[in-house]
């Protein structure tokens, strides 16, 4: 067996891309490798035999003291992971440009040395340089993310597509009952858009949809929730509103749709719909019977006269 | 003459291991007991002028045992040997009245050393 | 859920007797570390086929909502040898106390700490019973780092059943309570097949040597 030398030992833990450092019970450095001093910035002279929570009093004190205690006293690792704790020295890390984030992610080990005697005295502690990893995951979840919205988006309108926007109407028809809050509903159509389409072709149809659909988002406050119900048909839940403040949205609905100026093809496309409003109620079976009463006051409005809203219960 | 020794203790393998950690050429007589309620029993038959009492135990457990020896006024030196290591465990069968507390896992070293430590032997 | 019939009577005390001492070494540990009492009941030892293991989790986790911490162990024989994971479950009990306990308390209690929390106290409790146990077996452990198995998730969503790769495990069950607080976990070691049968040889040569 080839024999290693201390000293190649020594150069081994000097020149490996971990950071390797070591403690006594007194907090004392004992050992502090190249990789530490070259994140820190700090020589190993100017550390060894001074006290870690002097040298870097940005560390959590409190708690970094208990779980070098916790090693000594359990004799058992101990670890950090970046997930829950991205760092633990503030190192900066080697991506500046395609990074993205601000620190260098560190995994950290705890290793109880033992003597011979089977007593600890000392505690080395790895830093595992995780950023790629740590960078790769949050990009991961950014996809994620976008692949849960678009999901739930129409790919035309961007506005939410029906099954999502239904589940989002169901949800707060409940949340009215429990809280004794409001909540309507305005359903719309667009007015004669089979004639849009055969007139202009089903690319205009196409353009008119994502102009009316922009018009809506424009109109609408944050807290109502649009979606696209069907072909040329739109809902709106307006959270926390009564009947009365849902015709107000309704009418601005309306009209900011009506003033739109639709262009194709130098062709300027005339755009109106027809609404009907309803607010739920909780002898209500479900948010389907609001949708229901929604579109008879639609069917109301289609039916007399066009680019008008009209509300349930339909006599007023 | 023989000294009336119990060891009480749930597990077949714990009461062996007391039996093989005693002192070489000891002179007792062992009676072994699996939970509380029959270490009462020995105890109150004499034959337990020492005991060896183990802490969980199905039926009686042996915070109960010491707590009825005590009660019941009866002569009996226990040690307890106890997988519980906490020093409050300790505190708390002292406090019942036990002799002293070994740490299990237990061996000759540790039992004989106590034995000698209140001059048993 | 079968109390360990591939076991003689012999090796089943023994290997009681073994988790015994070494539940009660962690909970020691799990004592100093956060200078409280801690209540320890007697470890049950049994064999789980995958589909009772969620059934076994359910009937000792009094909480319809838990968090689960696992690390996997092993021996330096790798694949026959010792080897296992180590679940740890939590009920959905004030993790605040926890927190003041190992000092966790000079930040706001966020969902990241709180990770960290329970992967700390798994990783102490896992150490030290695995370590109380390898050491009666003349073994020593390697751990992985601990990682969450999920927070605040029905039992149910823990895992899934055909991640399962084993065909009956060891299961050891062992609960803590801290005394006048409302933090309670339970250690659960799952090992699979191989490690049974390498245990069981194990308990053979500590039985005789009696």
């Amino acid at each position: 067996m080839p024999q290693i030398s201390p000293e190649l030992l020594k150069h081994s833990v000097e020149s490996l891309d971990i950071g390797v450092f070591i403690l006594n019970k007194d907090m004392e450095v004992q050992l502090w490798n190249q990789f530490m001093s070259t994140n820190s910035g700090l020589p190993s002279t100017a550390v060894v035999g001074k006290n870690l929570l002097e040298l870097f009093p940005e560390l959590p004190q409190r708690w970094f003291k208990k779980k070098i205690e916790g090693v000594f006293i359990l004799k058992n690792r101990s670890f950090t992971a970046w997930k829950q704790r991205p760092y633990l020295f503030q190192f900066n890390h080697n991506r500046p440009v395609t990074g993205g984030v601000e620190n260098m992610y560190q995994n950290c080990t705890f290793i109880p040395l033992k003597d011979s005697a089977g007593e600890v005295e000392l505690v080395c502690i790895t830093i595992q340089d995780v950023t790629d990893e740590g960078i790769s995951q949050k990009m991961l979840e950014g996809t994620m993310h976008r692949l849960e919205e678009s999901s739930r988006t129409d790919g035309l309108t961007q506005l939410l597509n029906r099954s999502y926007w239904e589940l989002c109407l169901a949800r707060e028809c409940k949340r009215s009952v429990r809280y004794k809050s409001k909540t309507s509903l305005v359903m719309f159509d667009l007015d004669h858009f089979k004639a849009i389409n055969d007139n202009y072709g089903h690319l205009a149809g196409d353009e008119v949809l994502r102009e009316v659909s922009e018009a809506i988002r424009l109109t609408i406050r944050d807290t109502d929730i649009a979606g696209r119900y069907g072909g040329e048909e739109f809902g709106v839940v307006a959270t926390d509103t009564d009947l009365v403040g849902v015709k107000l949205l309704a009418e601005r609905l309306r009209k900011s749709i009506e003033e739109l100026d639709v262009h194709y093809e130098d062709q300027s496309i005339p755009v109106t719909v027809s609404l009907g409003v309803a607010e739920y109620d909780e002898s209500f079976s479900s948010h389907e019977s609001l949708i229901k009463l929604a579109d008879e006051a639609l069917y109301y409005s289609k039916e007399h006269g066009r680019n008008r809203w009209a509300s349930y219960p339909l006599d007023e | 003459m023989a000294i009336p020794l119990l060891i009480c203790d749930d597990s077949n393998m714990a009461r062996k291991q007391v039996k093989k950690s005693l002192p070489d050429g000891w002179d007792v007589d062992i009676t072994y007991a699996t939970n509380g309620v029959e270490g009462m029993d020995a105890i109150r038959n004499g034959q337990a002028e020492m005991m060896f009492l183990d802490l969980t135990m199905p039926e009686m457990d042996g915070y109960e045992v010491l707590d009825h020896v005590k009660a019941e006024g009866l002569k009996s030196v226990i040690i307890v040997i106890s997988a519980d290591i906490q020093p409050e465990a300790r505190e708390r069968v002292m406090a019942a009245g036990a002799l002293d507390f070994i740490k299990k896992p237990i061996n000759k070293e540790k039992l004989v050393g106590v034995l000698q430590k209140y001059g048993l032997l | 859920m079968k109390e360990l019939p591939q076991y003689t009577e012999d090796q089943r005390d023994c290997l009681q007797e073994i988790v015994n001492v070494a539940m009660g070494q962690a909970g020691d540990s799990l004592a100093r570390l956060l200078e409280v009492f801690v209540t320890l009941s007697v470890p049950k030892i049994q064999t789980l086929s995958p589909s009772e293991v969620r059934v076994a989790l359910r009937s000792f986790v009094d909480s319809e909502y838990v968090s689960a911490i696992r690390q996997s162990f092993h021996d330096s024989k790798g694949q026959d040898g010792l080897r296992g994971e180590a679940l740890v479950v939590y009920g959905d009990s004030s993790f605040k106390e926890l927190a003041e306990l190992l000092a966790y308390d000079d930040e706001e209690l966020s969902e990241g700490l709180e990770q960290e929390l329970l992967l700390d106290i798994s990783n102490v409790l896992n150490g030290a019973c695995l370590n109380g146990i390898a050491e009666q077996l003349g073994e020593e452990l390697v751990y992985s780092p601990p990682s969450i198995l999920g927070q605040h998730v029905p039992v149910e969503k823990l895992f899934q059943q055909d991640q399962m790769r084993w065909e009956m495990a060891l299961s050891v069950e062992i609960n803590y309570s801290l005394e006048q607080r409302s933090f309670n976990c339970d250690l659960l070691l799952l090992m699979p097949d191989t490690a049974i049968d390498y245990l069981a040889n194990k308990l053979d040569e500590i039985l005789e040597d009696d």
